[in-house]
C-alpha cells in the first residue's frame, strides 16, 4: 500500500542539524570567558594598607580582593 | 603585518586543502608574497600546484636535510605565491609526524618565525585529525580558521575542537586565536543549510560562507588556481568570487 501524507506532519520541524547548531553555539557564548581589562585607579595609602589587610585576612591578594569587593557591591545594589 | 593563518578541523572533507589553497592564490593575486607550507603527508595542496617531481620537501628541512629555501618553489603561473610543498608518494613527514614530533613540538613554531622575514603570509594547510603534527601547525599559528560543511558531523567536530583547542593553548602555552568558521559548500536551497549558517551568525565567531562550486575541483584537477581557471568560457561563480575575496580581505587584517 502507497504511503499516505500525514496532514497533521509539521513539514518546519527543527532538524536535529539546526537543533545542535543552536545548542553549540549559544553554548560556546556562554561558556566564553570574556578577557579582562586592565584598569587603574588612585587610593588614599592609610586605605590601601586598610583593604589589603581585610583582602588578606581573606586569603586575597590586591586585584583579586578588589573585584571580589566590586562583585560584592555589585550583587547588593543590583538586587535592590 | 606579517600573519599566519591554519585552516582546520580534526573531521575530514571540510574543504581545508581547497581553501587553504583558494585563500593563498587570493591572497598572492592581491599582490602580497604568500607561502603555502604543506603539512599533510598526503601532499595534496602540492600536488594540486605542483606537477614535476621536487627534491626537498618540509620534513627535509625540518631534519636538517637542506635549508628551507632550497625546498620553497615558485608556483608556476602565480606571481607572489610559493610552496613548501610534502610529498604524498616517497615523503617523509608521515613518518616524522609519527616519531621525532613528539620530542619537538615548537619545530614549527621556529620555522615559522624563521620563514616570517621573507613572507608577507603564510598560509599551512593540515591534515584532517589532531596529532602532534597537527598541534604544532596550530600553535605556529596567529590564527586558526575552522572550515565546516553544513552538517551535524560538522558540528560534533567542531565543539571537540574548540575543546581541544583550549587544551593545546594551556598546554603548550599557545596565544592562537580561533574566531572565525568558514561554512563551506554552503547552498541556500537547503533548510538545513540555512539554519546552521544562522545559528552559528549568532554565536562568538565571525562566519563566512562559500557557495558549493564544482569549480574548485575542477582547477585542482588541472593545476590552476580557482581564480584563474576556465572551462569553454566559464570559471567560478560570482559569488564564490565574491565570497572569497571577503573572506581573504578580513583574516589578514
Amino acid at each position: 500500500m502507497a504511503l499516505k501524507k500525514n496532514p497533521n506532519a509539521n513539514e518546519f520541524e527543527e532538524s536535529a542539524s539546526s537543533q545542535k547548531a543552536k545548542a553549540l553555539f549559544s553554548k560556546d557564548t556562554a561558556l566564553r570567558k570574556e578577557n579582562k581589562v586592565l584598569t587603574t585607579f588612585s587610593i588614599e595609602p592609610s586605605f590601601k594598607r586598610e583593604l589589603e589587610e581585610l583582602f588578606s585576612s581573606m586569603g586575597l591578594g590586591w586585584a583579586a580582593g578588589i573585584r571580589f569587593a566590586l562583585k560584592e557591591f555589585s550583587k547588593k545594589y543590583t538586587e535592590k | 603585518m606579517n600573519k599566519t593563518i591554519s585552516f582546520h578541523l580534526q573531521k575530514g572533507g571540510v574543504g581545508k586543502t581547497t581553501i587553504s589553497g583558494t585563500i593563498a592564490c587570493q591572497s598572492a593575486l592581491d599582490g602580497y608574497r604568500t607561502l603555502l607550507v604543506d603539512v599533510d603527508p598526503q601532499g595534496n595542496a602540492s600536488s594540486w600546484f605542483y606537477k614535476n617531481s621536487l627534491r626537498w620537501e618540509l620534513s627535509d628541512v625540518l631534519q636538517g636535510n637542506c635549508y628551507v629555501n632550497d625546498a620553497i618553489v615558485e608556483i608556476p603561473n602565480m606571481e607572489n605565491l610559493f610552496l613548501l610543498p610534502t610529498f604524498g608518494i616517497g615523503g617523509g613527514l608521515k613518518t616524522y609526524a609519527e616519531t621525532k614530533i613528539v620530542d619537538e613540538p615548537y619545530v614549527l613554531q621556529d620555522l615559522i618565525r624563521e620563514l616570517s622575514k621573507d613572507f608577507t603570509r603564510i598560509i599551512l594547510d593540515l591534515s584532517p585529525g589532531l596529532g602532534k603534527l597537527e598541534r604544532a601547525a596550530i600553535i605556529a599559528s596567529d590564527e586558526v580558521i575552522t572550515p565546516m560543511t553544513p552538517e551535524v558531523f560538522s558540528l560534533d567536530g567542531l565543539e571537540i575542537f574548540i575543546d581541544e583547542l583550549q587544551k593545546i593553548k594551556k598546554n603548550l602555552r599557545s596565544q592562537v586565536r580561533h574566531e572565525r568558521i568558514i561554512i563551506n559548500s554552503y547552498d541556500d536551497r537547503i533548510r538545513q543549510h540555512k539554519d546552521i549558517f544562522e545559528a552559528a551568525k549568532s554565536g562568538v565567531f565571525q562566519v563566512f560562507k562559500i557557495p558549493v562550486d564544482p569549480v574548485f575541483r575542477k582547477a585542482q584537477e588541472a593545476n590552476s588556481a580557482p581564480q584563474l581557471f576556465k572551462q569553454r568560457g566559464k570559471g567560478l561563480k560570482q559569488i564564490t568570487l565574491e565570497a572569497i575575496q571577503s573572506i581573504n580581505s578580513a583574516i589578514w587584517r
